[in-house]
């Protein structure tokens, strides 16, 4: 049976600190490469950076889960928060660019 | 806004900024005896324990953020709705009654200290309870001053305009005053309390005032960056959607281990997986915002207000988000609770999230207050933005260093005894970490101290194109 | 604006999404509430009796030996309360004199831990140390104070460790166990005790296996062998 909770060896806790951040630092990289190709301020390649930022996002999660030794439950979140990861900017930008475009030019109904 | 003449809601909310950053100074000075007492333990002992210390330094933490929110309200409010803030004169009577029971609260505090094992010391000198020690007498209290600032915002609505930051705010402010009072009853069962506390802390800091903030953000980015209000509105329903969705159900990442049933593990899991998802939309919103008005050659109309936003955003994606998420998952979350680690979360977490934008707004009052059509960064504003944002930075990358020392050996190889606690507090890179809190301690002091300097002295030391920009306004106007 | 706006840019479509996922998130945590609040309700003397386990269990356990144990079934230590059966589940049996006595009521368990409890608010305790983990980092976590070693080696010199622990509580500094010293925080002879009862009661409150691996290497309660 699987447990829940699993021994931690105490070597183990820097990788686990280490990697759980860089999930996030990896995320906010990828975030921020696709925003800035997308906004057309650096070159079109730089989107290979954005992916491979997620692919290392994903590396570094796998290997999280891999030393918490987590059980089949949240390795479910946790594969479905990385896939959420790469469609979420893409959504995020959608929006922007159709409100945007919609208010681009009309004035604001309130100016303060 | 139209030369000096301010709103009479505004000027009730400068005497909110005033106490506010008076407060921050004293979070700060007990802040630093606590640190002091970690390293040096005999400093102020029987004058002024730790705990006194301590609960000093987040009590000032809330009831300044508080008094900050509360005075930012203030200053949008009549902004607004386009009308002048109704009942400003009970507002202010709220205002003074509010600031003399801090006063007595805080005089208890430090005279009293503690009392008896009965009743009487809940009611009067102190409930015990983290973040919300104060006695159930000043709880009353509060809650009578925050009902007359209800009234004030929301008859003042109902009077003028009915933008999409009032009605967010509007919402918001009735959610944080009704959770209050979740906190406010004794019982016997230290899990049932602290389950209750929790509603207060959590639903505080990780939904109601994120959603603040959201909507506060809003406004000075239309003040700072003249943004789309129809793009800043639409933003902010999409923000109120994803920190509710995420945050309400993310109070499970504190029912890990205080009495209460497994399956928290799996709901508090699953949402603090997605807290950091509302923190990514805002930081590619802020990006986008940037790139775009950066393209159109745009000025910052108050560039210390953006400077400080600017904090914000990162602070509380790095804070909130990356600190955050190190800690949070139950697996690990077994061996952090109860150390250093959410001490490292905190501090950073509090200070993107919280502070930054509520000194932004301090500035932009300070603006409103001067009426100047824009305000620069003088070097004094650059020095204690600088110096606050490093040093809270460097603070939590120390504690961060004691807190692993700590995880790995009080709870990784001396299963979480006393014994255990005591050889990792001694353990030579967890005094390091400790030690060097104290310095960056003294860097936010001395980077508190430029700050108050600017804040009075910023509007007189603008350079000459500010002052004629502002003067051919007025006389266009 | 001849073209027809899209969903996605309505400022209508987001008010009501957010309203819907603030209310719908609203009401899962109030039902989740209401279920934790009742598995979370003090356990009775009848409990203990007919050896129901309780989350919380009623005070009355201040008459029984309190052990933490790993549960094999399940994955971690959960309090043992009078001694362990064949599967490690609590047999509520085996007695531990508290104060002299092992017969303490209801009524009284239940008033000694109630002036516990008003005493831990009164005097602060959670700004220098975690209960359940949560409070301030200046101190140990008292979670399972009741059952550290440090109380079984001052023990014998005080006839009995719940006496080590309320001498300790009148007067702190006197019994200082390290250079940072609890203070003396006026404690009498009444709140001691009744603070001793609670940190037994609050030992015996299952935490879901927090703290974990508790006393593994000295050998605290003997938690793994």
């Amino acid at each position: 049976m699987e447990y829940y909770m699993q021994d931690i060896p105490h070597q183990d806790f820097l990788p686990i600190f280490v990697v759980s951040a860089m999930v996030i630092i990896f995320g906010m990289m990828y975030a921020g490469f696709f925003t800035i190709v997308k906004l057309r301020l650096v070159k079109n390649w730089v989107m290979i950076l954005a992916y491979l930022s997620w692919l290392a996002l994903v590396g570094c999660m796998y290997y999280l889960g891999e030393l918490l030794r987590v059980e089949p439950y949240t390795q479910k979140v946790l594969i479905g928060a990385m896939v959420g990861y790469l469609i979420f900017p893409h959504i995020v930008y959608f929006l922007l660019e159709k409100v945007h475009n919609r208010y681009e030019h009309s004035e604001p109904e309130l100016k303060t | 806004m139209q030369g000096n003449r301010l709103y009479e809601g505004q000027k009730l909310a400068l005497k909110y900024f005033t106490v506010a950053i008076v407060l921050f100074g004293a979070q700060l000075l007990f802040g630093l005896f606590a640190a002091i007492q970690f390293l040096y333990p005999d400093f102020l002992f029987g004058i002024l324990d730790f705990s006194i210390n301590r609960m000093l330094h987040i009590n000032a933490l809330v009831v300044w953020l508080l008094y900050a929110m509360i005075g930012a309200v203030y200053w949008l409010l009549p902004d607004e709705a386009g009308v002048e803030v109704v009942g400003v004169k009970l507002g202010e009577i709220a205002f003074y009654i509010l600031t003399a029971a801090v006063a007595v609260v805080v005089l208890v505090y430090l005279f009293i200290q503690v009392g008896p094992g009965e009743e009487s010391t809940i009611w009067f000198i102190t409930e015990g309870r983290e973040y919300i020690e104060a006695p159930r007498w000043a709880d009353i209290g509060i809650v009578a001053v925050v009902l007359v600032f209800l009234y004030n915002v929301y008859a003042t609505v109902m009077k003028g305009r009915h933008t999409g930051i009032l009605v967010v705010l509007m919402a918001d402010l009735i959610a944080l005053a009704g959770l209050y009072l979740a906190g406010m009853f004794y019982t016997d069962n230290i899990s049932v309390d602290q389950f209750w506390w929790w509603w207060v802390v959590h639903l505080w800091v990780e939904a109601t005032w994120e959603v603040y903030v959201a909507a506060v953000g809003g406004y000075i980015l239309i003040k700072t960056l003249n943004a789309n209000r129809k793009v800043v509105e639409m933003w902010l329903w999409i923000e109120v959607a994803m920190m509710f969705g995420s945050g309400i159900l993310g109070l499970g990442h504190h029912y890990f281990w205080i009495g209460t049933p497994e399956y928290w593990w799996e709901i508090g899991a699953l949402f603090s997986a997605l807290e950091p998802v509302p923190l990514v939309g805002l930081f590619v919103h802020v990006l986008y915002d940037w790139g775009k008005e950066t393209g159109k050659g745009n000025t910052i109309k108050n560039v210390p207000a953006f400077a400080w936003l600017t904090v914000e955003t990162f602070g509380n994606f790095l804070g909130a988000g990356v600190w955050g998420f190190m800690h949070t998952l139950p697996q690990i979350n077994l061996y952090t609770h109860g150390t250093q680690w959410p001490a490292a979360h905190g501090h950073l977490a509090f200070y993107g999230a919280y502070v930054a934008i509520m000194i932004s707004a301090i500035y932009i009052a300070v603006q409103g207050k001067a009426g100047l059509k824009e305000l620069k960064m003088t070097k004094a504003g650059w020095w204690a933005i600088s110096l606050i944002t490093v040093g809270v930075l460097l603070m939590t990358v120390a504690l961060t260093i004691s807190a692993y020392v700590q995880t790995m050996v009080e709870r990784g190889m001396y299963g979480a005894t006393w014994e255990g606690y005591f050889v990792a507090q001694a353990n030579t890179w967890f005094v390091q970490g400790i030690g060097w809190r104290l310095v960056t301690g003294l860097m936010v002091l001395v980077g508190y101290g430029f700050l108050v300097y600017d804040l009075l002295t910023c509007d007189k030391k603008q350079p000459a194109e500010v002052y004629e920009a502002s003067k051919e306004a007025a006389a266009a106007a | 604006m001849d073209k027809k706006p899209s969903v996605w840019t309505s400022n209508r479509f987001w008010r009501r999404s957010a309203t819907w996922v603030t209310g719908v998130s609203a009401v899962l945590l109030i039902l989740l509430t209401f279920d934790t609040m009742a598995q979370m309700k003090m356990g009775t003397e009848e409990d203990i009796k007919n050896k129901i386990d309780r989350r919380i269990p009623s005070p009355v356990v201040i008459n029984y030996k309190i052990d933490y144990q790993l549960n094999r079934r399940r994955g971690h230590e959960v309090p043992i309360i009078g001694g362990m059966d064949a599967n490690g589940k609590s047999k509520y049996e085996e007695k531990e004199k508290f104060f002299g006595r092992d017969d303490w009521s209801e009524e009284e368990a239940r008033a000694l831990i109630h002036k516990g409890k008003l005493t831990i608010q009164a005097k602060n305790c959670m700004d220098c140390h975690t209960l359940l983990g949560n409070g301030a980092y200046y101190a140990p976590d008292l979670t399972k104070a009741w059952l550290d070693p440090t109380w079984d080696t001052l023990a014998p010199a005080y006839n009995g460790k719940e006496y080590a622990i309320k001498e300790f509580l009148k007067n702190p500094p006197a019994m200082a166990m390290h250079e940072r010293k609890m203070p003396n925080l006026g404690i009498t002879d009444e709140e001691a005790k009744a603070v001793v009862a609670y940190l037994k009661f609050m030992s015996a409150i299952d935490t879901n296996g927090f703290p974990r691996n508790f006393g593994k290497i000295k050998g605290a309660v003997d938690a793994r062998k």
